[in-house]
């Protein structure tokens, strides 16, 4: 393969962030020394992604990805488990695409430590791992005591469950035991955070959920923000479907909780106001994931800065971190966008390894958003670089669901919700819906 | 030359290309050839945010300048040098506090530095800088959803503060669309200026501190401060607007 032909390859990788038309044996498949060792930590929209297009785009490179888990569930479509349109098998994924059909190494322990300098990784199960270039997609950590009296303990009683699993069980657990008539109680975050139109689509589907099985109970979001994602089209959707029954307290109006009783269910606001709840589901302020600040690749926001061009780490060498531990705004912290730049990161990686730039990249990223199983509203964006080599959104491009929308549109977009998420954790998991 | 050095350790930390406090008009203007020395108070910002609607900003530090009892802090002026207007807001003591503990929300609409001046009683200047980052979040669309007339629910809330004692911390918002007169209304036509211009604060009939309201704090403008008291002290508090409306509040400290 000519220099020529994979500068091509790469554009195309680069730019157009789809690759499942390219044939999965680009090299000779005589056995050779590897080109290089990529260890990608973390095996969830960016890391999944990274592994597969690192692959996919150069066979002769030796990938490790390291993922605790052998099962992973995705945050996206974990509303809809809680809203009772989803089982929670229909959010799951494993790494039988990584492992069996790309020829990924896939190692189940944590990540405990990375040193940058000697690019090393230790594992929880005490193996060392070297490597060439090191990708990165560690997630979010929520910051326990931002708010005090929420640490992880208290998280077991009043859940978090933005990270899908446990945390997401123990809440639609608590949902089905509420009574008829009960209160459920949302302390939405501070902006930046994971999914920004979540803690709303979280709370459409549990109205879905109340409306059929408790008619008579309602919901409080406590928010620490004064706007929010799609927020014209969310208050339209649940004026329209369950009307009486939500209630939005902004930051202004002493929506901003600073202190939580998890054992009595209750939070205090900033000016005193006690909120007393039957299921009590805080989303406390968040940062990057632990492992991107043990590694010394945060700066003092708790967030990590990247290079736009290759989401290469601003404060590491051979360190590529993708996803919602970024600092990538405007780009929203979505796994779809994880994806993207895990696309753009696998492509900077494979031209560094064969000595050339890397291409000039664009990202794309869709948010659905269920207000009601047969109620999806979206935002879109296409995202690229500005003259000053900045993120900066598309100039004219993407844009919101209308407001003005028959049911038919709405029904449509709830649809391609589904197409959505079937689509891209085929392209990340290699799972068949 | 006591700025250099905290200038050059910012311009090393940040990477950013700092414009100076004299390239400002109206921190010039305050100085009259006054060259200021660097402060002890810290000024907090976030490194960046995603919607500069509502920005937290707080100073903190001692309320003295120095050893004496007449270098206690009697202004503190708040300026952002990318906004339209540089001022945001000031806060007049008229009585010497121990420690400083000022908060409020803020409006950034850009990348830029706030600059924090603040003058001894004996007539000192002091100076401290913090940048930040807009990154405008792409999924955050603004709502023009601000149609309140006037002033509305004046919330108060003050309490002792742990382990110092005479301390009270006190938090205020009112809701009140603080219109700059630089925003346009649903007609294209621009809203009028309107904004809270003053908070005034006694305690037992004392003026306490003035803070004086620019229209770069934020929407429904919440301030926070500590203040030195004693329980059963009567604490009034004052708000008064551009046009002309004023509203009072007292609460009896806990």
């Amino acid at each position: 393969m000519t220099n020529i032909s994979r500068r091509g390859l790469l554009q195309a990788a680069g730019s157009l962030g789809a690759l499942s038309s390219l044939p999965l044996a680009l090299a000779s498949t005589e056995a050779k020394q590897p080109l290089g060792h990529v260890v990608v930590v973390g095996g969830g929209f960016g890391g999944a992604t990274a592994a597969k297009y690192l692959k996919l785009l150069n066979p002769e490179l030796a990938v490790t990805l390291v993922e605790p888990n052998e099962t992973f569930y995705t945050c996206p479509f974990s509303n809809l488990y809680l809203g009772g349109i989803r089982e929670w098998d229909q959010i799951a994924h494993n790494y039988d695409e990584l492992k069996n059909d790309l020829g990924v190494q896939v190692i189940h322990s944590l990540a405990s430590a990375i040193d940058t300098q000697g690019r090393q990784v230790t594992l929880a199960n005490g193996e060392q791992l070297s490597y060439d270039r090191l990708v990165l997609s560690p997630g979010i950590d929520m910051r326990y005591d931002s708010i005090a009296g929420y640490d992880e303990q208290a998280a077991q009683l009043a859940p978090h469950a933005w990270q899908a699993g446990e945390q997401t069980k123990i809440l639609r657990q608590q949902l089905e035991a509420m009574p008829d008539g009960g209160l459920f109680v949302m302390v939405a975050p501070p902006n930046p955070y994971r999914c920004p139109p979540g803690p709303y689509e979280r709370v459409s589907l549990i109205a879905h959920y109340f409306k059929e099985h408790k008619p008579n109970s309602r919901i409080v979001i406590l928010d620490a923000k004064d706007a929010f994602s799609k927020q014209g089209l969310f208050t339209d959707g649940w004026q329209k479907h369950y009307p009486g029954m939500i209630e939005w307290i902004s930051l202004s109006n002493d929506g901003k909780v600073v202190r939580v009783d998890a054992a009595n269910k209750e939070v205090e606001t900033e000016f005193g106001t006690i909120h007393k709840a039957d299921v009590l589901n805080v989303i406390p302020p968040q940062q990057a994931g632990a492992i991107a600040r043990q590694a010394g690749l945060t700066n003092a926001s708790g967030w990590v800065p990247v290079k736009p061009h290759s989401f290469e780490a601003e404060l590491a060498e051979h360190v590529y971190v993708v996803g919602d531990a970024t600092i990538a705004a405007p780009m929203p912290k979505s796994g779809f966008c994880a994806n993207s730049q895990a696309k753009v990161a696998a492509a900077a990686i494979v031209a560094s390894f064969a000595g050339i730039p890397a291409p000039s990249p664009f990202f794309t990223n869709t948010c659905y958003s269920l207000v009601a199983p047969d109620y999806g509203i979206s935002v879109a964006g296409i995202y690229n670089l500005d003259a000053e080599g900045n993120l900066q959104e598309v100039p004219g491009s993407g844009g919101l669901s209308p407001r003005e929308a028959d049911d038919a549109l709405r029904r449509s977009e709830a649809q391609n919700a589904h197409r959505w998420y079937n689509a891209i954790c085929q392209d990340v998991w290699g799972t068949k819906a | 030359m006591n700025i250099r050095p905290l200038l050059f350790a910012c311009c090393m930390a940040g990477g950013w290309s700092l414009a100076g406090w004299q390239q400002i008009p109206a921190i010039e203007q305050l100085l009259q050839g006054t060259e200021p020395q660097a402060s002890e108070l810290t000024l907090n910002l976030p490194v960046f945010v995603e919607d500069g609607a509502a920005v937290p900003v707080s100073i903190q530090g001692p309320g003295w300048s120095g050893a004496e009892p007449e270098d206690w802090l009697t202004r503190l002026l708040l300026f952002a040098d990318g906004n339209p207007n540089a001022e945001v807001l000031e806060w007049q003591l008229h009585q010497p506090q121990a420690s400083l503990d000022l908060h409020s929300r803020i409006r950034i609409d850009q990348s830029q530095s706030l600059w924090l001046l603040s003058q001894s009683q004996t007539g000192e200047w002091f100076v401290q800088q913090a940048a930040i980052e807009v990154l405008a979040s792409g999924c955050l669309v603004p709502l023009d959803s601000l149609d309140t007339q006037g002033m509305t629910n004046p919330r108060v809330i003050s309490r002792a503060i742990d382990g110092a004692p005479g301390q009270y911390q006190v938090r205020t918002l009112i809701n009140h669309p603080m219109d700059t007169g630089l925003r346009q209304g649903p007609d294209g036509e621009l809203v009028p200026r309107r904004i809270v211009e003053q908070l005034s604060l006694s305690l037992n009939g004392e003026p306490l501190m003035d803070v004086r309201l620019h229209g770069a704090v934020s929407a429904n403008p919440f301030l926070q401060m500590q203040i030195t008291g004693s329980s059963q002290d009567e604490l009034a508090l004052l708000w008064q607007t551009s046009d002309g409306q004023s509203l009072e509040f007292s609460q009896t400290l806990p």
